[in-house]
């Protein structure tokens, strides 16, 4: 049986689990996402048959929670715990890792895989030098689609900031910055629901992958269409959150 | 729902949806099919289970037409991109509006009398000017316009004339909107172009009018024989279709060998299949398939002549494509002129000064109207590919489309 035409939308969910993400209920919140995630992927076919779910977590260094799945067939969802520090550059490390390790299954089985999209949770600002993280984050998402150089399969990146988190730092991380797939970056007030602003974000990514986009001859070739500023008008108006996007 | 699917049908096969409610006429399906001399022609145009899940409206559509003088068969079909909030109007307006202007100009010389980047222009430039009006924003660029309403859009043009030979059919397409042959050993042959072949990371990206294609359009020729079919589809068929050798590419070969009833035909259009989800559109046409022979008996009190249908003169050797074009032209068969191809042409205004585009293409009665001789292109063909052409007649939005213009967000997107 082939598979080769069925697609395929990877999507992590890398979440910061310093010690700081236990006060305010933050850690809570992260822990009810992934049962909210899968019973809106249950709730709707359409999404849920495209979106494989994967969850990393970080804090000195960066673990595998869950790799790629179909997470509505997942019984019993993972819990995260707190422990230890910040750092950015062993999440991008991990987070690159798993991309190559999930890519290789998903093409062994046959799979058309759409551009990943990472989610990047944290309540901090990193713990680890600037270098390091600046670094990883180069290896992570600097591709040049003329020369091949550098990840192929780099990941679209939308940071999350929850609680105190250096908006500064977490708006850097977008990727892409520009262009029509340039991505927002979103900030929560504590006591915001990200599960929320996850499942909302799903759709509207999934939206864009399965309808028809549109290509700009003249543009870098955005193939998340207008998904940007959807996502951008949507999130905006979730409560509790700000987004930027230039 | 769907009723027929190919391997994982996945969760949204079951999707009951919702109807879309534009308060305009846009209906989850639509379907057309009967013969024309020797071709039998399957067509259908079905909402995916994507804009049934949101109760937004089928992007896709299609649009079929014969030139005046009969020669050729016309198919247009268009997928409207999703990021257009008015791109189910894009759609429409290029196919009824590509396949009259298409037609029109095949009647006037045959092939080497389309030129294609004018076509491509013309289209761009009604769509720009339809985006303004539906906007209120007369100073949307081609850009701009395309964040309105934007669309792909795949021509396919068919002789008519019966022939033991192969013929040669002319296809174009802009963007992912692709045309198919399936072959007399059952295999498919993509003419224009897998999407995404060799690509680490799959994108649904494509190229859309308004904006113009980079270089000049390239029409491509094929020799289509008896017994074979020409599709036109959506890429919510075209991918599943792939390299055309996967589990969908042998099922739909299966089934596509002889024209299926119009009802089999949508259904097995509107296949099941995970991850596929788009709006899906096919047009396939079949030359010379097995028929049933429905002539009635002579003995029977035959209807009045003018009910009969008439088919138009088939290609004469004047009307024949010219060389550069047609590799294996076919010596039509001569026949007898019908009366209309007599009736000279009508010299009043240009088609798309009068009528709206949705006006019924082919009337009920056997006399054709007289072809109307399209404008006179004044300026050459521009070696860098099409322009906008100026002065390209706006669409008129016919009376059940109001022309309003629903902002992303409103509901209606």
């Amino acid at each position: 049986m082939s598979n080769d035409d069925i697609q395929i939308l990877p999507f992590y969910l890398v979440a910061d689990v310093s010690y700081s993400m236990q006060q305010d209920g933050k850690l809570d919140t992260l822990n009810q996402l992934l049962p909210q995630l899968r019973d809106e992927l249950v709730r709707n076919p359409v999404v849920g048959d495209m979106v494989r779910f994967g969850l990393l977590d970080f804090s000195d260094e960066a673990t595998v929670v869950l790799p790629l799945t179909d997470i509505r067939s997942v019984e019993v969802l993972p819990t995260l715990a707190v422990r230890g520090g910040t750092s950015f550059a062993q999440a991008f490390h991990a987070l690159r890792q798993q991309i190559e390790v999930d890519y290789s299954q998903l093409r062994a089985d046959g799979f058309s895989i759409k551009r990943t999209t990472a989610v990047f949770l944290s309540d901090g600002a990193p713990t680890d030098e600037e270098m390091d993280w600046r670094q990883a984050y180069a290896a992570l998402t600097d591709f040049d689609k003329e020369s091949g150089a550098g990840f192929r399969l780099f990941p679209n990146v939308i940071p999350i900031g929850v609680g105190d988190c250096d908006r500064a730092i977490l708006s850097e991380l977008r990727h892409r910055k520009s262009g029509d797939a340039a991505m927002p970056a979103m900030f929560m007030a504590d006591g915001g629901n990200p599960a929320k602003a996850i499942a909302e974000l799903i759709p509207l990514l999934i939206r864009s992958i399965v309808n028809s986009s549109l290509a700009h001859v003249d543009g870098d070739g955005g193939d998340q269409g207008a998904a940007a500023k959807a996502m951008a008008t949507t999130l905006a108006s979730a409560d509790g959150f700000d987004v930027e996007l230039d | 729902m769907s009723t027929i699917s190919f391997g994982d049908a996945g969760g949204a096969a079951a999707v009951e949806g919702m109807p879309s409610m534009l308060g305009s006429q846009q209906p989850d399906t639509v379907m057309d099919g009967g013969e024309y001399g020797p071709l039998t022609i399957r067509g259908a145009s079905v909402r995916g289970a994507s804009h049934r899940y949101e109760g937004s409206p089928r992007q896709d559509d299609f649009c079929m037409a014969v030139s005046p003088d009969g020669h050729w068969f016309v198919v247009v079909v268009a997928d409207g991109v999703s990021s257009g909030p008015r791109s189910h109007i894009a759609s429409r307006l290029v196919v009824r509006s590509g396949a009259r202007m298409v037609a029109d100009l095949l009647g006037s010389g045959g092939l080497d009398a389309v030129p294609w980047d004018e076509v491509v222009g013309r289209l761009a430039g009604q769509l720009l000017l339809q985006a303004r009006k539906d906007a209120g924003d007369e100073s949307l660029d081609a850009r701009g316009a395309a964040r309105v309403m934007a669309t792909t859009m795949a021509i396919a043009i068919v002789p008519t004339a019966p022939s033991d030979m192969p013929r040669p059919c002319l296809v174009m397409a802009v963007g992912d909107t692709s045309v198919w042959v399936r072959r007399g050993n059952g295999f498919w042959e993509n003419l224009t172009g897998v999407k995404n072949e060799g690509e680490a990371v799959s994108s649904s990206a494509t190229l859309a009018l308004p904006l113009l294609p980079p270089n000049p359009v390239a029409p491509v020729l094929t020799s289509v024989a008896s017994g074979e079919a020409l599709f036109v589809l959506t890429d919510g068929v075209g991918d599943a279709l792939g390299n055309g050798q996967g589990e969908v590419g042998k099922a739909l070969s299966a089934m596509w060998a002889t024209p299926p009833s119009r009802h089999e035909f949508t259904s097995q259009v509107d296949f099941a299949r995970r991850s596929h989800t788009d709006d899906r559109t096919a047009v396939g046409i079949w030359i010379d398939p097995p028929r049933v022979d429905t002539t009635p008996p002579a003995s029977t009190s035959a209807p009045a002549a003018s009910a009969l249908p008439t088919y138009p003169a088939p290609p004469t050797s004047a009307a024949k494509p010219s060389a550069p074009l047609t590799p294996s032209a076919p010596a039509p068969p001569d026949a007898p002129a019908p009366p209309d191809a007599s009736v000279p042409p009508d010299a009043s205004a240009p088609p798309d000064a009068s009528a709206p585009p949705d006006a019924p293409a082919q009337p009920a009665s056997p006399v054709k109207p007289a072809p109307a001789p399209r404008p006179v292109a004044p300026d050459p063909i521009p070696a860098t590919g099409p322009s906008i052409v100026p002065g390209a007649q706006p669409w008129e939005p016919t009376p059940w489309e109001p022309p309003a213009w629903n902002p992303p967000g409103s509901g209606n997107v």
